[in-house]
């Protein structure tokens, strides 16, 4: 087969089989016959099929006369996506999920002046670039504990961006744990926020509860009406374990009732000591990928998006974290780094994420060799190799798909991955009932997650 | 779905996506409007942010940003404001029995007059700038210099509240009104020349011409006298007052007198025989300041809360802002700039920008990222549904304008080219690329059935009053009636005149106006058929129309007005022509080298909006096309009249609403002056309100250096630190300088 044909996929969907070529934005469902004839004109030694009109041929054409937009690794200056801002590592609550320890994080808080100086280097990439937007996220811990930190960024932000015809875009990751008037704050002046509700009142409190063991679902259920009825988005983040993942539909219609919200992004737990000593464990990937499907099915209905952040199968990609993608996330202490993780889960997997600093006399240093490597990290995914996914999902998080600290086999959260994948996929092509009847045999879903490559030049059809 | 095993090869479906380039899945911003840099000190320059908000002449309340009101230039009501002849220097009385002299252009006090030992009702400065006088409850009448400060004179001689002061066009005369009728005194020496009689009762305001020839006096008496100066003899007397004349004010050109009374309008009369021009009508309000501009053009006047604009030439009602918390006591036009001040009750004094011919501002501005484009989007009311795009899975995004608010967003998976929105969102119908109906019940948040309705691209949908139906039309050439409910179809329509791009319902909703690439036809929605053809008038018409394909670029030939207008304006390529579709007839042609992106009636059909390529909008009169006003707006692709009048003009990537009043005028808030001494106790930090919510910035912030910022108004902390801040937007702060 031409080598330009090793970008195309193939996964059996019951007696057919969906063919994918994500650089080409094609996908087709195909009997058995159809795949043996489509390799054959694949092969052939013009590398051009006959000019003939059935859809065979035209499909044949276009797979190989389309051309690929493959993703190119960042070169040149740092031109990050957006600048993430961590005001504080430290947070008000003690979810049995958090990979942060944020709990127990010391209470340290970035300086107004590094923040603000962050923003004005952030500004001036952006201008450097002719870009028009100054896009800021926050992240935490709980980013709300230093609301003043925020407050110095959004007005110094917006201060700039005036002052130089950019517009400014604010996001924040929070748990909703604080006043209406702080609530009110962000619906005034952020364009989207994500909040964490794990749906119903005894999961969520099972899984986020604050210190002293107390529960925190009133508070996010009222911040997020807050935020619902305001000018910002609302996104939903709502963590899945086997507490709630058979019940994710009913979640899912009760988000939508109640809520005023324009995204539900489903996230599994991982596991870990404390998520286990918490009696807390990830759903089975089949499962939770089976229940999103059926979930997004509702939740359109009313017009609402429901997301799984490693879907992303309408546009390819290198990463879909924001490692690679040369994003700043500047820390209480003022070092810039791709990713938002503590320190310790990268360096733990081998890795150093981290590439600059905002210094104390306002100069930000930043170390091309690091930015270098990191942009070169995110193409040596060896799990990837031979999976349909691998420019949607990417490798999903860099810390957990890197070598030299992760297995080269699939692990569950491929399998989830690869099922909702191929439902989207098969949603898009509009063939009504196709994933349903997908899922309602385990079989294929077991064929899907056991495959070794999706390659379609080695797949023996 | 059951495949049939076949030994054939079979493809089920295939989906080929055009990757987009660029597009990111960015949300809608909304900026709030246009906003410039200032200096810190004095806050001088002119603010453009949206701190006022217009009161049309249905007196919707604002809805945006109120700047924050407890910044009091005295510690009581202010009562009297009166500007220098040169413009520099305000002078303010008020009810704290003090007098205050303000730098206007550095906006801060120069100097605070105290020795009155009662409410100040009046002040007024001379002509040549050197003297203030101020009247006194305290039955005085004070003269001070200016600027400096200090005491002149004191005029006794006053049985009673001294009510108004005034001086003489030549600096040398004072005019006084109390009980004691209206009292002509010499600035000099300070003594009583004249006491002019014939009011019975107390006089409330007098007033001298700049021609200095008359000196007009409003009474509770019920009547405005007329005098003639010098020497004092009665003209005239305006009668029928509807209650206690309150104030009165001279045109700069001296020839026509406002007067305002209580429970009544205001009116103007000519100088000086006392012939009643015009009556200005306030409806709820009262008017208990009044003032012209120096071109004599507008005239102002303070009431409840509230300041008004009015023109002159036809006493209409330009504008209303809602610009203080408690009554607004007096109103004065700087005579050099277009600034107004206006003091009120809740001790504060505010500088308003007043803008006839300047540049147009939108009330609201929504920026959307990386779009190209956010067609389609249609209007329903208050609400608009914008198309959001992200490859090829839209997001519709619906705004409440009444609330300037994003509402919420509806993911329509599909590539939308046309949309409909009932006026309560209840109902959302988009039609897409590949010619599918898709719609919800957005009040139960239900999706309706999907129906291929077309066999290409839906070019329009429509949804009509009863929201029990809705047409479609597509490029097939067809128009379908369907049933909301279920999205069943009612009937089918083949026009056969080629693909339809646009259709529009008549008010009736008994007429169907369909537009192709060249042809215009009008069809009975009653009995189904074609009433007329653009055919029939072809000899009206230019014939070589440029339209190819459709879209919202210029190569739209045709652009249905408001329904209620029964126009459509007709490109072609020496400028366009406004066709009524009803009568059958060009009303007019307009010649012009730029050419027609969109254009949209009001719906009352009086005015006409055109956007033409390179981004320039005007706003013509439909009865003669005489040009209003034109403004820029940049990558303008569409605009639209909604019910109340608001203008939406959709750009390259993003989309503004202006007011229709703000068409003609504006008036934004310039400045707050204040005295440091009468803020409120506690007052810690930076404190700014948004909306109804207040925030606080704790004192002590490090402030970047170099920061500067646009800014109405100041706070100070307890230990001193001035902190500068916005009215309402956003803050900067720093150390003191």
């Amino acid at each position: 087969m031409n080598p330009d044909f090793s970008d195309i996929f193939i996964i059996p969907v019951n007696s057919n089989y969906l063919v994918y070529a994500p650089l080409k934005g094609i996908s087709a469902l195909i009997n058995r016959r159809g795949v043996s004839e489509l390799k054959k004109l694949l092969h052939s030694a013009s590398g051009n099929p006959e000019n003939k009109e059935s859809k065979l041929h035209e499909l044949a054409r276009e797979l190989i006369h389309s051309p690929e937009q493959v993703p190119a690794r960042k070169t040149g200056s740092l031109n990050p996506e957006f600048l993430g801002i961590i005001p504080t590592r430290s947070c008000n609550g003690a979810c049995n999920y958090c990979d942060f320890g944020a709990d127990k994080a010391s209470g340290a808080k970035m300086s107004y002046d590094l923040a603000a100086k962050a923003v004005d280097w952030y500004a001036e990439i952006v201008r450097s670039q002719q870009r028009n937007m100054l896009d800021i996220h926050f992240f935490g811990g709980e980013p709300m504990v230093a609301r003043d930190v925020i407050e110095v960024v959004v007005h110094r932000a917006r201060l700039v961006a005036m002052k130089h015809d950019l517009i400014p875009y604010f996001e924040i990751s929070t748990n909703g744990q604080f006043i209406a008037a702080d609530a009110r704050f962000l619906g005034v002046y952020f364009n989207k926020v994500v909040l964490s509700l794990d749906g119903f009142q005894e999961i969520h409190d099972k899984h986020r509860p604050l210190k002293g063991n107390r529960g925190s679902y009133e508070n996010a259920v009222e911040t997020a009406k807050i935020i619902g009825s305001s000018n910002a988005e609302l996104c939903i983040r709502c963590c899945i374990s086997r507490l709630n993942v058979l019940r994710m539909e009913e979640i899912t219609a009760w988000f939508c009732k109640n809520l005023r919200l324009s995204t539900i992004n489903f996230e599994v737990l991982c596991a870990t000591s404390q998520t286990k000593a918490a009696g807390l464990f990830p759903p089975d990937p089949v499962d939770f990928a089976v229940h999103f499907h059926r979930s997004r099915k509702i939740a359109l209905d009313y017009g609402i998006e429901v997301v799984y952040a490693s879907d992303i199968t309408d546009r390819p990609g290198v990463s879909s974290c924001p490692v690679g993608k040369d994003t700043a996330i500047v820390s209480p202490d003022g070092r810039i780094s791709n990713c938002y993780l503590l320190p310790e889960r990268w360096k733990n997997a081998g890795l150093d994420l981290d590439f600059g600093q905002v210094g104390k006399n306002g100069r930000v240093q930043l170390e091309e060799t690091k930015i270098s490597a990191i942009r070169g990290m995110v193409e040596n995914k060896p799990r990837c190799a031979g999976c349909f996914c691998q420019w949607s999902c990417s490798g999903g998080c860099h810390v957990g798909i890197t070598p030299p600290g992760c297995s080269v086999n699939y692990d569950d959260f491929c399998r989830q991955t690869r099922l909702i994948s191929a439902f989207t996929l098969l949603v898009n092509l509009e063939l009504d009932g196709l994933p349903d009847g997908l899922m309602q045999s385990p079989e294929s879903l077991v064929k899907i997650n056991s495959q070794a490559s999706d390659r379609l030049e080695t797949y023996p059809v | 779905m059951k495949t049939p095993k076949k030994t054939s090869p079979e493809i089920y479906a295939v989906k080929i996506n055009k990757q987009g380039t660029g597009f990111e899945r960015r949300d809608f911003l909304k900026t709030l409007g246009t906003l410039t840099t200032a200096t810190l000190v004095g806050c001088n320059d002119i603010s453009k942010s949206r701190t006022s908000k217009a009161l049309g002449e249905n007196n919707i309340a604002p809805e945006h940003v109120e700047p924050c009101n407890d910044l009091n230039a005295h510690a009581g009501a202010v009562q009297s404001l009166c500007f220098s002849s040169d413009g520099k220097i305000l002078a303010s009385g008020s009810y704290d029995n003090s007098v205050k002299i303000w730098s206007v252009p550095e906006g801060k006090l120069l100097k605070k007059l105290e020795g009155h030992t009662d409410t100040i009702n009046s002040v007024n400065i001379s002509p040549d700038g050197k003297t203030l006088a101020s009247g006194s409850a305290d039955l005085t009448i004070k003269l001070w210099s200016v600027p400096a400060g200090n005491l002149i004179k004191t005029l006794d001689g006053n049985g009673y509240n001294v009510r108004s002061v005034f001086f003489g066009p030549d600096s040398k005369t004072l005019a006084s009104g109390s009980s004691d009728g209206v009292k002509i005194w010499s600035v000099p020496d300070g003594k009583l020349i004249k006491t002019l009689e014939g009011h019975s009762n107390a006089v409330n305001s007098v007033s001298f011409s700049n021609d200095g020839k008359f000196l007009a006096s409003g009474s509770e008496d019920l009547s405005v006298k007329i005098w003639s100066v010098p020497d004092g003899s009665l003209l005239s007397t305006l009668k029928d007052m509807t209650g206690s004349v309150n104030t009165l004010c001279f045109s700069a050109d001296s020839k026509i007198l406002a007067t305002a009374s209580n429970y009544g309008d205001i009116r103007l009369w000519s100088v000086p025989d006392g012939t009643l021009l015009k009556t200005l009508v306030l409806n709820d309000d009262s008017a208990n300041s009044i003032s012209f501009s120096n071109d004599g053009k507008f005239l102002a006047s303070g009431g409840n809360k509230t300041i008004r604009f009015w023109s002159v030439d036809d006493g209409l009602l330009q504008m209303a802002i809602e610009g203080h918390a408690q009554d607004v006591n007096s109103v004065c036009f700087s005579p050099v700039a277009k600034l107004l001040a206006s003091g009120s009750t809740d001790k504060s004094i505010k500088l308003w920008q007043w803008s006839s011919d300047e540049e147009m501002r939108p009330d609201v501005t929504y920026r959307e990222v990386a779009h190209e484009q956010l067609f389609p989007c249609t209007e329903s009311g208050n609400l608009l549904a914008i198309r959001q795009k992200v490859i090829e899975n839209d997001k519709i995004k619906i705004f409440d304008l009444g609330i300037s608010n994003f509402i919420f967003s509806v993911a329509a998976r599909t590539s939308v080219t046309a949309m409909a929105l009932s006026h309560s969102a209840k109902v959302l119908i988009i039609g897409d690329f590949n010619g599918n109906i898709k719609s919800w019940d957005l009040e139960n948040r239900k999706k309706k059935p999907t129906v291929k309705a077309h066999s290409q691209k839906i070019s329009a949908v429509i949804l009509k009053k009863n929201n029990q139906e809705f047409i479609t039309a597509g490029l097939d050439g067809t128009i379908g009636i369907w049933a909301v409910s279920d999205n069943k179809c009612l009937k089918t329509l083949d026009i056969q005149m080629g693909p339809i791009h646009n259709i529009l319902l008549s008010p009736d909703e008994k007429t169907l106006i369909i537009c192709s690439n060249n042809l215009l036809q009008i069809w009975s929605m009653v009995t189904y058929a074609r009433v007329r053809s653009i055919d029939d008038f072809k000899e009206n018409m230019q014939e070589n129309f440029d339209a190819v394909g459709y879209s919202v670029t210029e190569y739209t030939t045709f652009f249905l007005l408001s329904p209620k207008s029964a126009k459509v304006l007709v490109k072609n390529p020496e400028g366009f022509k406004i066709y009524d579709y009803e009568r059958g007839a060009i009303i007019h042609t307009v010649t012009t080298e730029r050419s027609v992106v969109s254009a949209s009636a009001t719906s009352d059909g009086k005015y006409l909006a055109i956007a033409y390529n390179y981004g320039e909008t005007e706003i013509r009169l439909m009865e003669n096309m005489n040009i209003l006003r034109t403004f820029d707006t940049e990558g303008i692709q569409r605009l639209s009249f909604l019910d109340d009048n608001k203008l939406v003009a959709y750009c390259s990537y993003k989309f503004q609403v202006y007011t229709f009043n703000s068409f003609i005028n504006t008036a934004t808030l310039s400045n707050c002056l204040y005295d440091k001494n009468e803020l409120s106790e506690g007052t810690e930090g930076i404190r700014y309100r948004v909306g109804t919510t207040s925030f606080t910035l704790p004192c002590g912030s490090p402030i970047p250096e170099g920061s500067v910022c646009t800014c109405n108004c100041v706070a100070v902390g307890p230990s001193h630190t001035y902190y500068y801040y916005s009215g309402g937007y956003y803050v900067s702060y720093w150390y003191p300088n």
